[in-house]
């Protein structure tokens, strides 16, 4: 049994059908030492990071970082006119990597506040990577970071999640739920997720980071049919996690996208939403259903971001390159060498993708990624060529960069960096076009809108994905709503595959707060912007009849 | 220290009962260490240890109940946690009403190795050596892991039951690729008892397949019979498992209940042991549900789910591969499927594509191995449909046979493997 287990029946007893569970995890923060609802004592824990930096240099290594965290989550859900038992967790503790001989080793430790703790993680770390050592061919160098000194970060927030009293929140999901049940829907899940993370990060090269990061996502899933085994669908929520406060739940015209689906921009309207929902979820079930052929796709960026995310993050990670997850997630289709030779053709000349980890309200913005390297914004493929991968301090040797492209992250404190995808996003289009002029070119085509479940196989090559809402497109008309609709492509010629996509006024983002990976497995949070695009010829199923 | 023992768990429960103003509680604890050790391309990537505790608190006041999570074992710790679910716990409602079992009654099962809790690092690196070793002597490459674990679980209530059980767990996994033609093959082994786990036959059987999966063809797509390996089944039984406990009836959600209302195909049993020989597990939930052997599906019939996922054991035959296939003209056998992911909860429909292995069968052989396969089918429909069942084997901790069924629909080849 592991955490992840243990955290998931704590999930499970919640009774959630719909919703993601196991979101959770954490221990109980000393007040004493940290303080409730605050952040963490600076002055301590430099002086404290001191003392380990210097101790793992004396111990022969020649790197070392610490990170100390304090995360604090809280969950709460609403099941149809119930609320569900509130959970809340707090997290502190303490994350030593280090580089000796040429190997990496990495301890973690809770609640640790002292040198007397610390000291014993250190010599750990150390004899353990100089015994890894003798199974490395080649040293680990990390990539050259120039000291920052003492810098600090945090996401601009204006209502602080933890600072809403929680009778308030519940009565906004109970309200939520009964919106829903009054149009008549046989179950509904609502939820609203917070975490807060302090970060301290200290190393080697001179840096002191401090990081306040808030994350937040309300959330739904209603259900109608026949839930004891005849026909039921559903539909999830049209809202993304965001990198924000509470103020994400404002309702501004400015915010809402119209149309034959109302969406939404930087600020949820839940209410709204899952009243909509709920009349569209029973129009679903006596919607028709889809015919399997090739159809030409308009996607919505609540439906591309998934794509965007597995197929561009996914594929561009260098750690799946250097065959790291190929025991467990598997490792990519593109040949990194052929790349280097010059074979740079990506997708249609429409398709350019950006890195970043600035854009203010997004999952992935923060000011300095988890090995000291300042947030930036960078190009990955522009107009259909490949310019370049996505690299940490140990993978940027593999493209022959000299830096690294600030990709390390952490789930906590108490897991190894990672090289995690930043936010990717969709360029918009550069001519000028909206929605209706684009399905007004469709002749056949399906409208995708709201996120579904993707399977890809171990390259990122071939993948199935599914959506919230279908409407069927006859000659630049919506004819009307489909059901048991699921999508084929690969991602080469999904991506050449596009042939317009909408301007600035149409970009918008969509993310995912718990994206695993890796060995220990770790979440991560990560935004994805787009326009909506079309996609031509995709093939498309029936999952009902086949 | 994250390893409590048993007087340990007694005192710290005390405590947190001395803090409460009322109200019945329940304390879960789990902790210890867990160690992964990382390779790939025949080097080590890296290690990482790490020392944790969870303390999980519910407290039942007044019809209500909250959990609440820390790790803190000093005082001021336990008093916030138990302040935290004092305050809490006023604003939460019901779902269902969770359950304090009352069984004092526990029997420790064997799940404790020396050998695994004594583990060097020395050690650990050299049994990733011997791995890598066997396959860069026959120019393949190695990526996987090593995980070892030493662990407890507790849970005390109010309602006096003290469970407590001391564990360790152990765990390699292997994949091993040419250097060219494609060929990709992964294998793993867990048991609590590390010296159990043998990384020169895994490295042995995990290079061979990976050799007997190269220039794979171009298959046809369609529906076609497949014999699933033992991989392959557990695969597809565990999604079956997590697929049904998600919707499992519930008086208060109203949602479908598969128990009784769906019959696999007879040849189908599953039974989890906590006290069996080979793969033991601890005998209670961290809900404090007491588990003996349990017949989860008994000769088709599904009787009940597990709330959690637990090892099992799935009956087979005395057939091997080479037999389910001698019957079969014109099927695919398959190693594992990579990626199941619903397309409808309904009928439990279901997509992923095969990986590390897929041949084609002719005529009761097999005549080549071939690429990748996306398909698409209902879980439930091919396990009511199968024609054969196979030898059981271990897949980590779990026992699975080879099977034989229709309903597989082949919709896309892919490059990948």
């Amino acid at each position: 049994m592991n955490r992840r287990d243990f955290l998931n029946k704590a999930g499970a007893s919640a009774g959630l059908f719909l919703l993601p569970s196991g979101l959770l995890r954490g221990n109980t923060v000393s007040p004493d030492f940290i303080g409730q609802n605050e952040g963490m004592d600076l002055v301590l824990l430099k002086r404290m990071a001191d003392f380990v930096l210097q101790l793992a240099q004396s111990g022969g290594a020649s790197y070392a970082d610490i990170r100390f965290g304090k995360t604090q989550r809280e969950q709460i859900v609403g099941i149809n006119r119930l609320i569900a038992p509130v959970k809340y967790t707090e997290s502190f503790g303490v994350g030593i990597r280090v580089v000796v001989d040429g190997s990496v080793s990495f301890i973690s430790k809770a609640n640790v506040t002292t040198e007397d703790e610390l000291a014993p993680l250190i010599v750990q770390a150390t004899n353990t990577a100089r015994i890894n050592s003798k199974l490395r061919k080649k040293q680990v160098r990390m990539a050259p970071q120039e000291a920052l000194g003492q810098v600090a970060w945090k996401t601009p927030v204006t209502k602080n999640v933890f600072e809403i009293p929680v009778a308030e929140k519940q009565e906004l999901l109970m309200a939520a739920n009964d919106a829903a049940l009054s149009k008549g829907v046989n179950h509904v899940e609502s939820m609203l997720y917070a975490q807060k993370q302090y970060k301290y990060f200290a190393s080697t090269d001179g840096s002191y980071i401090h990081q306040e990061i808030h994350r937040f996502w309300p959330t739904f899933c209603v259900a109608s049919g026949d839930l004891a085994g005849g026909d039921f669908q559903t539909r999830s929520a049209l809202s993304s996690p965001v990198g924000r406060g509470y103020e994400y739940l404002q309702k501004t015209p400015a915010d809402k996208v119209n149309g034959i689906v109302t969406r939404y921009k930087n600020g949820y309207d839940l209410l709204e939403d899952i009243t909509l929902a709920a009349e569209q979820v029973k129009q679903k079930v006596t919607a028709k259903s889809v015919e399997s052929g090739q159809y030409d796709l308009v996607m919505d960026p609540s439906a591309l971001w998934s794509i965007v995310h597995h197929t561009i993050g996914n594929v561009l990670d260098l750690d799946r390159h250097a065959d790291e997850n190929a025991a467990e997630d598997g490792t990519a289709y593109l040949d990194l060498e052929k790349w280097k030779a010059g074979d740079k053709a990506f997708g249609s000349r429409f398709v350019s993708f950006l890195a970043d980890r600035t854009q203010s309200g997004t999952l992935g913005a923060t000011g300095y990624d988890d090995e000291g390297i300042k947030s930036r914004q960078w190009t990955l493929v522009r107009d259909g060529q490949l310019e370049t991968f996505l690299s940490d301090r140990r993978k940027n040797q593999m493209i022959d960069e000299n830096r690294s492209h600030g990709c390390g992250a952490a789930e906590d404190w108490e897991y190894p960096v990672q090289l995690r995808m930043p936010n990717i996003s969709l360029a918009p289009g550069k001519a000028p076009l909206t929605v209706d002029q684009l399905i007004g070119d469709v002749k056949k085509g399906i409208y995708v809108v709201g996120e579904g479940s993707i399977s890809l196989d171990q390259q990122c090559l071939n993948f199935q994905s599914g959506g919230q809402l279908f409407y069927e497109i006859e000659d630049g008309q919506i004819k009307g709503m489909l059901k048991d609709t699921s999508f084929q492509s690969n991602t080469r010629d999904f991506w050449n595959s596009c042939s317009q996509v909408c301007d600035r006024r149409d970009f918008r983002f969509g993310g995912t707060i718990a994206d695993r990976k890796g060995k220990p497995a770790q979440s991560h949070a990560v935004s994805h912007g787009c326009a909506t695009s079309r996609f031509n010829g995709v093939q498309v199923f029936n999952t009902r009849t086949f | 220290m994250a390893l409590l023992s048993k007087d340990d768990a007694v005192a710290l429960f005390q405590k947190v009962s001395s803090y409460s103003s009322g109200g019945d509680l329940q304390l879960s604890l789990e902790g210890g260490v867990v160690s992964t050790l990382k390779f790939a391309r025949n080097e080590v990537v890296d290690y990482t240890r790490s020392e944790e505790l969870l303390i999980n608190l519910t407290l039942l006041k007044n019809g209500k109940s909250v959990q609440v999570a820390g790790r803190g074992t000093d005082d001021n710790s336990l008093k916030n946690l138990v302040n935290q679910a004092e305050q809490l716990v006023g604003y939460s409602g019901l779902t269902s009403a969770p359950v304090f079992f009352s069984d004092k009654q526990i029997s420790e099962t064997p799940t404790w190795s020396a050998n695994t809790a004594t583990l060097t690092h020395d050690r650990r690196v050299a049994i990733v050596s011997e791995a890598i070793s066997i396959c860069s002597d026959r120019k393949m490459t190695a990526a996987g892991s090593l995980e070892d674990r030493q662990y407890f679980n507790a849970v005390l209530n109010t309602k006096d039951i003290v469970y407590y059980q001391k564990s360790t767990f152990s765990r390699m996994a292997l994949n091993v690729r040419t250097a060219q033609s494609q060929g990709s093959a992964s294998v793993s082994a867990a048991h609590f008892d590390i010296s159990q786990i043998k990384p020169d036959r895994l490295a042995d059987i995990a290079s061979q397949r990976a050799q007997s999966t190269t220039n794979p063809r171009t298959p046809e797509t369609g529906k076609f019979p497949v014999i699933l390996e033992a991989g392959a089944t557990g695969d597809l039984m565990l999604a079956f498992f997590k697929h049904f406990r998600k919707m499992t009836g519930n008086p208060q959600l109203d949602i479908r209940d598969i128990i009784g209302q769906v019959n696999l195909h007879a040849g189908i049993s599953l039974v989890s042991d906590p006290a069996d020989k080979s793969f033991p597990f601890v005998p209670f939930t961290q809900n404090g549900r007491k588990l003996t052997k349990t017949t989860w599906i008994d000769k088709g019939k599904v009787l009940q789910l597990p709330e959690v996922e637990l090892p099992v054991s799935m009956s087979g035959s005395s057939q091997s591969v080479d037999d389910l296939m001698k019957s079969t003209e014109n099927g695919i056998l398959i190693s594992r499927l990579h990626d199941l992911k619903p397309l409808d909860d309904q009928g439990a429909v279901y997509t992923g594509v095969t990986r590390d292995g897929a041949w084609l069968i002719e005529n009761g052989k097999v005549k080549y191995p071939i690429k990748n396969m996306r398909f698409q089918f209902s879980i439930v429909d091919f396990f009511k449909n199968l024609t054969a069942l196979g030898k059981s084997e271990a897949i980590d901790q779990n026992i699975f046979p080879s099977v034989k069924g229709d309903g597989f629909y082949f919709t896309a080849v892919t490059d990948s493997y």
